[in-house]
């Protein structure tokens, strides 16, 4: 099966059993709206809902950003520096472990409703997955091979380049497919605490005004935006790892 | 060219790897090292190779000491498995070499592996070539940046005994045209016979040299068959019986 057509499977599925349970069960609308109802909010409020969704994006992107920034200059320097791995792994589990909406409800006391804490809440729940798989895809580098740059009095960072990154680039890419949608929804969540815009707004607004319809929308709203990152992430997987399937 | 003085080798765990090796190999010979697992063979090589050091003794290569004969390019290593990079081509590994290691008068990649019958493989990936074709990359891998000496870990020793016996002829046809010194690490007797100008016979707890001996001219063919192959490679191998510790043989 190719791999678009299980997606598509989801999204005719998916509202396919949504109206069937509306036809069996006739729930009240502002229990489950109908399918049509739903895409009515989509037409109507594209704009809004276009901008709100860009706000989102924006933040995660930017978060997400950040993290791989941090996460990259931690694993390098965790590959560079003997030891430094334990050292900091301790420090890593416990900002790891830290429940990141009790972190995001600090952050918007004390900075308010500014781009900040958003990306800090990004950058922590994302951070982590980048960096633990960037450690182990450095480790996996062929121990011959890094035996025969050195025979050649490789740099170390030759040896990074050259042996131990091309053996982490699976590893990384695979941490985006579970990393950048998660920003999304942290990104989300960095919102429903408190914000003015993104999608995070909207679904505090719409749950507040009891608009059941609008929640459904950002939801699917959420949902197919975090399916397109996985597929950008998929699609750049099979670029960059296309030697695999020669 | 090489010379090994009085080398020991002792790990922490304190098994002594190497005792008081003393070994000499000259320019463009071909000197094998021969002997049972954990004669210290690989050891030996490594320390050839400056991927480790000794615990006492004198290791040179080309006058220098082995860390520094490797910053000049002087040092080609190919091991058992092929160190090459999956993501790269076979002709892209050549060039790794020569993106670390520049040295005048190096070959050219693709003509190298034309030299090596791999022409239509430069742009296969690793994963795409058998067994033999992947350690022919390797030694070209080896050989790209024309060091002055090539030091070979059983580079033959995962394949099967016919690839082997016609990589072993395809190297020595090599060797021949480069002019290299060569030492080489290997298990099989009919390898180290048909390739070496000397044999040196090492034997374990602790590894040691037992004895070096000359290859006759008339045993270094193509030919695993040959008379004087069978010959040479059945007085070798009665030698090598005697060095292998009692019972390790089971």
């Amino acid at each position: 099966m190719k791999a678009p057509l299980p997606f598509l499977l989801v999204l005719l599925a998916v509202p396919a059993a949504w109206q069937l349970a509306i036809w069996c069960f006739e729930p009240k609308p502002a229990f489950l709206p109908p399918p049509a109802m739903v895409a009515g909010v989509l037409w109507t409020e594209r704009s809004a809902l276009l901008g709100h969704t860009l706000v989102t994006l924006g933040e995660a992107v930017l978060g997400y950003a950040i993290a791989n920034v941090f996460a990259l200059g931690c694993a390098l320097f965790c590959f560079h520096v003997g030891g430094a791995e334990r050292v900091l792994a301790p420090w890593l589990v416990a900002l790891k472990n830290v429940p990141f909406p009790t972190v995001a409800s600090i952050l918007v006391v004390v900075m308010g409703d500014s781009l900040g804490p958003k990306l800090i809440v990004v950058v922590l729940v994302t951070f982590f997955p980048i960096l633990a798989n960037l450690n182990k895809g450095l480790k996996t580098a062929d121990p011959v091979l890094i035996d025969r740059l050195r025979t050649l009095h490789a740099t170390r960072w030759q040896i990074f380049r050259k042996a131990a990154w091309p053996a982490a680039i699976p590893f990384y890419l695979a941490a985006h497919e579970i990393a950048f949608t998660g920003s999304i929804i942290a990104a989300i969540v960095a919102e429903w605490l408190f914000a003015q815009r993104g999608l995070g707004f909207l679904i505090v607004q719409a749950s507040t005004q009891f608009r059941t319809d609008r929640l459904f929308a950002v939801t699917l709203v959420a949902s197919v935006v975090a399916m397109l990152v996985y597929g950008l992430v998929g699609l750049a997987e099979r670029r960059v790892l296309r030697w695999q399937r020669a | 060219m090489i010379t090994v003085s009085q080398v020991s080798k002792r790990f922490p765990g304190g098994t002594v790897a190497l005792d008081q090796i003393d070994l000499t190999v000259a320019r463009g010979e071909f000197v094998s090292l021969l002997g049972p697992s954990g004669c210290g063979k690989s050891t030996l090589l490594r320390l050839l190779a400056g991927l480790d050091t000794a615990t006492s003794g004198i290791v040179q290569v080309g006058g220098l000491a082995p860390v520094e004969a490797c910053r000049r390019g002087a040092i080609g290593v190919a091991f058992q498995r092929p160190a090459l990079v999956p993501s790269r081509t076979a002709l892209e590994n050549v060039r790794l070499t020569l993106e670390i290691v520049r040295r005048p008068g190096s070959f050219t990649p693709a003509e190298l592996l034309r030299q090596f019958g791999l022409e239509a493989f430069g742009h296969h990936y690793p994963h795409q070539l058998s067994g033999g074709m992947q350690q022919r990359v390797n030694i070209a891998c080896a050989l790209v940046h024309r060091p002055e000496i090539l030091l070979l870990d059983e580079p033959f020793g995962a394949l099967d005994e016919i690839t082997r016996e016609s990589l072993t002829g395809w190297l020595r046809g090599v060797i021949s045209a480069t002019g290299q010194t060569v030492v080489l690490v290997t298990h099989s007797v009919e390898e180290a016979v048909t390739l070496s100008h000397r044999i040196v016979l090492m034997r374990p707890d602790p590894g040691r040299i037992h004895s070096v001996s000359e290859v006759p001219a008339a045993a270094r063919i193509g030919d695993w068959t040959a008379p004087a192959v069978v010959a040479e490679v059945t007085h070798l191998r009665r030698r090598l019986h005697g060095v292998v510790p009692a019972g390790a043989a089971a």
